[in-house]
């Protein structure tokens, strides 16, 4: 072990802490409890992105042309709910049983940027596109700036599961040999100190 | 474009991610034994067992090696899955943290401190098989289950080596 000085970041730090909890181990350690978790995990994704597609097919004008976006809205609302704290909730417990090799996945921290970007496109939604929702609501096809954002919707929540789904491999974990590229994006230095 | 064409084209990318997502929840790291691990690479580790990790797909045994020049090397030894180990009589407390113990197995292709281990002997000279059946792992006689399997041809064949004997005779 070389005298250099090694500094945790503070996402490797509160991962270890976590890591460290007995919780965290029984968890992931556990051999139906873990599974479940997974699956529940699984499921909800779908129930959740699964209404969103509805909603967001709609707003394309592409599907339920003839019945307005706010009653559509209003019936899947619910379900969605749902799926939304139940998929987090469960996300959150998957992470907690794995920290720290989530902490340093490629695959999860481009998910959680995917998922900023779905969260602020909802946002920009909420707070810009669907003002004047009234004018559009019942149009078999609404403006474009409604298009966008379902499109954009619909595409960074595919690839959020497809991110989600690839944090499973192993590829880029860091007790593997890795470019200098995957190292730096997957904070290897700091799991790995010199 | 018509009402059908829009509806395969937006139903497209769904299927497709949701087909990603739902081809089998598989853990990470779980692989046939030549995707991950060298034949040609045989390794012996021996020192105290440091951590274990009970986990799907594959449980790890991590061991401390000392090596000729004295350094220490922590290698990380592949087991089969806790299931497989549990209904081998081998559970998480079997080998507690810190008893010494004797690993044959074979190194990663990346050449990482990473192995895939296949008998673990105590020093009691209790052995364990620790690996799994059927991955493609060389048959070097770790296996107990492989051993029967070639007990049991090297028998066939002394049957029909009486038999054709006997016909002869």
């Amino acid at each position: 072990m070389s005298a250099s000085p090694y500094e945790p970041s503070p996402l490797h730090a509160f991962a270890e802490w976590l890591d460290g909890q007995a919780w965290s181990t029984a968890l992931h350690e556990s051999l139906w409890v873990y599974p479940l978790v997974e699956s529940t995990h699984v499921l909800t994704v779908m129930l959740f992105v699964g209404m969103l597609a509805m909603v967001d097919l709609r707003m394309l004008g592409f599907a339920f042309r003839q019945t307005p976006v706010s009653e559509l809205t209003s019936r899947l609302l619910p379900w969605s709910v749902a799926g939304f704290v139940i998929m987090v909730t469960t996300g959150l417990l998957l992470f907690y049983a794995i920290p720290v090799r989530t902490a340093h996945s490629v695959w999860f921290r481009f998910k959680a940027m995917l998922l900023i970007a779905a969260a602020v496109n909802a946002w920009w939604f909420h707070r810009r596109v669907s003002r004047d929702r009234e004018r559009w609501d019942g149009q078999p096809q609404p403006p474009l700036g409604v298009r966008i954002a379902a499109a954009l919707s619909m595409g960074l929540w595919a690839g959020v599961i497809v991110a989600g789904r690839m944090i499973a491999y192993n590829w880029f974990d860091c007790e593997r040999p890795q470019s200098a590229f995957v190292a730096w994006a997957a904070g290897c230095a700091a799991e790995l100190p010199p | 474009m018509n009402v059908l064409q829009a509806r395969i084209q937006t139903t497209a990318p769904i299927a497709l991610a949701a087909m990603l997502a739902l081809g089998g929840v598989q853990a990470s790291a779980h692989h046939a034994f030549g995707a991950e691990f060298d034949p040609n690479r045989p390794i012996i580790v021996r020192g105290p067992v440091v951590k274990i990790e009970w986990t799907n797909p594959h449980a790890w045994f991590h061991v401390e090696h000392t090596n000729e020049d004295g350094s220490k090397t922590v290698w990380m030894m592949e087991a089969g899955t806790p299931n497989t180990l549990l209904r081998r009589g081998i559970h998480r407390n079997s080998v507690p943290i810190g008893t010494e113990v004797i690993i044959d197995g074979y190194q990663s292709k990346d050449l990482s401190n990473r192995a895939n281990g296949r008998q673990m002997t105590l020093v009691n000279g209790e052995t364990l098989f620790m690996g799994s059946s059927g991955t493609g792992a060389p048959r070097d006689g770790a296996d107990p289950i492989e051993r029967a399997r070639s007990e049991d041809v090297e028998k066939l064949e002394e049957a029909k080596a009486a038999d054709t004997a006997q016909d002869d005779g």
